[in-house]
């Protein structure tokens, strides 16, 4: 009995350093990568829509929507996230477009999907998407789909998820955007 | 391949007959021949191409590794020229010749000769490399030319789709009203014949069928893997096909495309990496069956026939340790 | 002398991956690229000489019957500090060794080397032993995530500087950069250490 007590009190002393060097740690680093993450997502903002100063988030169709705005506070654009079905799993893309709704830049990073290496991860590449600024409506499909967007080669499932991807957000952008105005 | 050791694992009864090493490979070659002329025929010279690119690399690394490693050298047996013609039946007529002669190594290095070479191999070398060249360059892989009728020049350039893969892009593209029976695809006329997409020796069902009744006939294969093979894909995916049409191909469909009858006659009835059993062929077969219609149903490629072997293969000893028939005499412990 | 030892038999003699085999997981599983492999094999070490030094200064005062539970719970102090150090200091990093990280704990080489050396020796001895090991473990994740990423992707990349780039006229094998091709390059490597090593 004695001998689990000791044994008891030496695992807990050995958990309460573990515990409190953590708790230490956790203190000093959890402030850094909060505001890294703040900082990520802002830079990834300000890659879609340069000109804009500040970003307002307001929730819309119970979707965040992110409004640009320039220094003078006037609206320049708006970015939201999109989620299309790819190969493997979903593939997080933002979308930027202008004030009329035209596409500024489609935003797809390498750790926003898990598509096959070397062929579906090409869908990051600004190559891809690069071929959906300006244009809109049906044009936004693939050209085997009756659009305009180039598929890449082999990787047709990935890039059909990401071009049926953006016309649906753009599709809905517009809905969501009529209902509130 | 039976071996000229003395001490041959084969199943009993144990007859000696004049079989031997080249002997079995040429059967096997001659057999091959009908599938492989269609695919020269339909695909033109970059098939024929392939197939002498193919066999010839084959036959330069077997006698390479075998001088490596300080084996007999024993290239003119047949078996290299084999696994160099099986792999290139297994490429699309278009491949650029690098593939060609990456995949004979893949095959005869590390396929064959890493595990001891002719009878030690685990894996049917030509699967390994096919498995290796679709993962590692699926662009080129995937990319078959439209068969032409067209000998040489003019043949059609154009990239197409074959019938597996039009119906898995359809099943992928995650829409809500999924109709692959309203997809273009080749007549049943087509299918048997071999004009459509598809690797320059599986095309073509009649030629491979006759190849493999030639090869039945010769007492080199026994009916019993690729009855199950087949049997048992066809009972499967008919299933399936009753559950619902709209997204499982019909079952006729699913033998006719693909490489399933050339795996099931030539792939799959290799001596050295099936079963020795009868029952453990059927055990067998049945496997390699169920497995592609898994993959081609359920899994991310449209074609599951060299998977399917190649997973097959891996539990061959398991399955001949299964079905080991009991000595004479001895009696099962119960429980 | 014997602290030499200590320090270069990790290294090749007794390398904890292709000699001892140990540790395969974290070096199959995050070697896909010589960058993450790299950072993988930096935070093991970190952990390793780590809790070899804490487990070597506590060995005196741990019971036999609980010196198990107290290693894992040494190690997975440092594999939590490491996480969020990372977390904090490298993003790109975090995000590609992702669940790797915490997996750290598992790694059989820290706790084979806990239990195998630290537990008997002195702190100095320990800290050699821990910081060989590393490097032995670092050399050949490095080592395979680079033979991986110029067969695979064409490139070799570290912190950003690009090492070597095979152009793009080269058709990299994709295989090489998935699962398979880790267990096959790793088996080559395990067959040139027989050949030339082992004798």
């Amino acid at each position: 009995m004695g001998d689990t007590l000791k044994l008891g009190f030496v695992l807990t002393v050995i958990c309460v350093i573990a515990a409190g060097s953590l708790a230490k740690v956790y203190d000093v680093t959890s402030v850094i990568i909060k505001k890294n993450e703040k900082e990520l997502d802002e830079k990834k903002r300000k890659e879609i829509i340069p000109q804009a100063a500040i970003f307002e988030e307001r929730q819309v169709d119970g979707k965040p929507i992110y409004i640009g705005k320039d220094v003078e506070g006037k609206a320049i654009g708006s970015i939201f996230k999109i989620a299309p079905r790819g190969y493997a799993g979903p593939i997080n893309a933002m979308i930027g477009v202008d004030n009329g709704g035209k596409i500024l830049a489609v935003s797809i990073t390498k750790l926003d999907q898990a598509e096959t290496p070397g062929l579906g991860t090409k869908v990051t590449g600004p190559k891809f998407r690069d071929q959906f600024k300006g244009i809109e409506g049906n044009d936004l499909k693939l050209k085997k789909d009756g659009g305009s967007i180039d598929a890449i080669t082999a990787a047709t499932i990935s890039s059909r998820a990401v071009a049926n991807g953006v016309y649906e957000g753009i599709e809905w952008y517009k809905k969501a955007v009529a209902s509130i105005q | 391949m039976s071996d000229e050791k003395l001490l041959t694992l084969s199943s009993s009864p144990h007859i000696k007959d004049g079989s031997s090493i080249p002997g079995v490979m040429h059967t096997v070659i001659m057999a091959l021949l009908p599938g492989a002329a269609m695919g020269v025929y339909l695909f033109g010279f970059p098939a024929l191409l392939t197939i002498i690119i193919a066999i010839a690399s084959s036959v330069a690394f077997e006698a390479w590794m075998q001088w490596v490693m300080g084996r007999r050298i024993t290239v003119f047996d047949g078996s290299a020229i084999l696994t160099g013609l099986l792999l290139a039946m297994n490429l699309p007529s278009s491949s650029p010749w690098w593939l060609t002669i990456i995949g004979s190594m893949v095959a005869i290095i590390v396929g064959k000769h890493l595990y001891g070479g002719l009878g030690q191999n685990i894996f049917n070398p030509a699967l390994v490399a096919r498995v290796f060249l679709l993962i590692s360059w699926p662009v080129q892989m995937t990319s078959f030319p439209a068969p032409s009728a067209l000998f040489a020049k003019g043949v059609d350039a154009v990239a197409s789709a074959t019938p597996l893969t039009t119906i898995k892009m359809e099943l992928m593209s995650h829409k809500a009203n999924i109709d692959i029976t309203q997809l273009p695809q080749p007549s049943t006329f087509d299918l048997l014949l071999g004009a459509h997409g598809g690797s320059l020796g599986e095309v073509s069902i009649i030629a491979l069928l006759i190849g493999g009744l030639y090869l039945l006939y010769k007492r080199i294969i026994t009916w019993h893997i690729p009855v199950s093979f087949i049997g048992t894909a066809l009972i499967f995916s008919a299933i399936m096909w009753f559950v619902d049409p709209a997204k499982y191909a019909n079952p006729v469909f699913h033998i006719m495309t693909g490489g399933l009858i050339l795996g099931a006659f030539f792939m799959a009835t290799d001596y050295v990496t099936s079963p020795v059993t009868n029952k453990g062929m059927l055990i067998f077969g049945a496997g390699c069956g169920f497995l592609t219609i898994v993959i081609r149903l359920f899994g991310g490629y449209p074609e599951g026939v060299s998977f399917a072997i190649l997973l097959m293969n891996l539990a061959t000893p398991l399955i001949d340790k299964l079905v080991t028939p009991s000595k004479f005499g001895e009696v099962k412990a119960n429980g | 002398m014997s602290l030499w030892k200590d320090f270069t038999t990790g290294i090749i003699k007794e390398n904890p991956v292709i000699v001892l085999m140990i540790g395969l997981c974290p070096t199959l599983a995050v070697s896909s690229s010589a960058n993450d492999a790299f950072g993988m094999g930096i935070a093991a070490t970190f952990v390793l000489i780590a809790s070899n030094i804490i487990v070597s200064m506590v060995r005196n005062h741990t019971p036999d019957a609980i010196r198990i539970p107290i290693f894992i719970v040494i190690i997975s102090t440092f594999v939590t500090i490491v996480d969020y150090v990372i977390h904090a200091f490298d993003m790109e990093l975090y995000a590609s060794l992702g669940v790797f990280i915490p997996l750290i704990v598992v790694n059989c080489i820290i706790l084979g080397r806990a239990e195998a050396y630290a537990y008997k020796n002195n702190v100095i001895s320990s800290t050699m032993d821990g910081l060989g090991m590393g490097l032995g473990f670092i050399l050949i994740i490095t080592l395979l995530g680079a033979i991986r990423e110029i067969i695979g992707n064409g490139t070799v990349t570290i912190f950003n500087y690009q090492l070597l780039n095979l152009g793009a006229g080269y058709q990299p094998a994709l295989m090489f950069i998935m699962p398979p091709g880790a267990f096959l390059t790793i088996a080559f490597l395990m067959a040139a250490q027989n050949k030339w090593l082992k004798k």
